[in-house]
Order: C-alpha cells, then structure tokens, then sequence
C-alpha cells in the first residue's frame, strides 16, 4: 500500500515538473523524465496513460489534440492553475520525505 | 512497419468507454508505441527488435485496458451533485420536522390556520402531516 502509494505520488511529481515548462505529448512525456533523470525513471506506456487520463480528470492537466506542421496529430498535455497550485505542496512534501529519509537512513535529497 | 493502431485497438476491445472516447486512447497510444518503433529504429536496431521493444511496454492489456477504464469514466453530472447534496438534502428535512414537532405546542392556537377547520388543517401544510396534526 506504502509502496504503491509513493510510487504513483513520485510518478505524479515527475510528470507535473516536466510539464511546468511547457505543453508535452505523452512520448515526450516519457522521454523527458527518462532524459532528465539520466534513465533512473522511466516511464511505459501502460504505467503513463492511466496517470496522464487520472491527472486530467482531476483537471490538474489538459490534453488537446493538435496537428503538427507534418501533418501529425497528437494529444499534448498542458499543466492547469489547478496543477501548478498543487504541485508546489508536492513537491515540499517530497522534499520533507528526502530530508526524513535522508536523516534516517543517510538517503539523499532528490 | 506494424499497423500499430491495429493492434492497440485489438488488444483493447470492448473497453467500456464511449465509442469516440475509445477511438482516441486507441489513437494515442498507437502513436506512443509508434514513437517507440520509430526510436529504436532510428538508433540502430533491426525491425524484430524494434518491435519487441514497443510491445515490452504493456505486459498485461488487460489491466492496462481497466486502469484506462477507470481513469477515464466519465461521472454523470446528476451522480456527483446526488453524491455531494443527498445528506444535507436529508437532515435538512429531519431537522424541519424536529422543529416543526417540537415548535408546534408553544404556538398559540395550533393548528388552526383557518377559524373552525382545525380538522383540515393539514391539508393547507404538508408538514403538518408529521408534526401529528
């Protein structure tokens, strides 16, 4: 339960941060954690769309259709005011949680 | 090349989500496993391989077509306002027959809205009917 718990939650936070700096689709999404992590997170595709359509219905994203200069058309997906206010008490309450642990069992803060 | 929205909409069917709803997650993640393809493709592996490492992405379709289920359902509107207003809906009558029952006896001349129709009174009130009247 614990597990599955901290499990969605940093996969919550993972993909309201890349989403902060722009609107991504959920490729790009994936790629972006999996980048920006150096591949310490990584993200399928079975593990992504169910979060990504449970983020949206909680209106913490918008996905939209759009079609690229190719002709291509995608779903991106763009962080709502709703999402960026909660993600500042996400990311404090990780932090809090790194810091514990970090006190506890010498983790290192993320 | 897969037919990549071929086999996604194949290893979802029947997911129990309105037609164009399912059309687009079908979409989607065709795209997605597409992308994959493309990827590994781009970076040197054969085709076989290319293909196993999109497929690798889902293990169990048929969690993976519940989780989407679930995440997507759309909750009717007439559901959410029953689930959030049915209790204060419910104690507001229980507290408007409470008072109604314990106000009635102090109040001069109950029941008597009319002079002489003490009797029919409660036809003018429904809330008379539980307040014993």
């Amino acid at each position: 339960m614990i597990a599955s718990g901290i499990k969605r939650g940093t996969a919550e936070l993972a993909v309201l941060s890349v989403l902060e700096s722009g609107a991504l689709h959920g490729y790009e999404i994936a790629r972006r954690i999996e980048q920006q992590t150096k591949g310490s997170l990584r993200f399928t595709l079975a593990a992504l769309y169910p979060m990504l359509y449970r983020l949206e219905k909680q209106r913490w994203i918008r996905g939209t259709w759009e079609t690229s200069p190719s002709g291509r058309r995608r779903r991106c997906y763009r962080l709502t005011a709703a999402g960026k206010k909660n993600l500042a008490p996400l990311r404090s309450e990780w932090s809090e949680l790194f810091a514990a642990l970090h006190r506890l069992a010498g983790v290192s803060n993320a | 090349m897969p037919d990549w929205q071929k086999l996604v909409r194949q290893r979802l069917r029947g997911i129990a989500l309105d037609e164009d709803d399912a059309a687009q997650v079908v979409e989607e993640l065709a795209d997605h496993l597409e992308e994959d393809y493309q990827y590994s493709l781009a970076t040197g592996a054969p085709e076989q391989l290319a293909i196993r490492r999109a497929l690798r992405h889902v293990h169990d379709w048929h969690g993976l077509k519940s989780q989407i289920e679930s995440s997507r359902k759309k909750e009717l509107p007439m559901t959410k306002r029953v689930s959030q207003f049915w209790f204060p809906a419910f104690l507001t009558l229980l507290l408007a027959m409470a008072s109604s029952c314990l106000f009635r006896p102090s109040a001069p001349n109950r029941g008597s809205l009319l002079p002489g129709e003490d009797r029919h009174a409660w036809r003018l009130s429904p809330w008379s009917i539980f307040a014993g009247s």
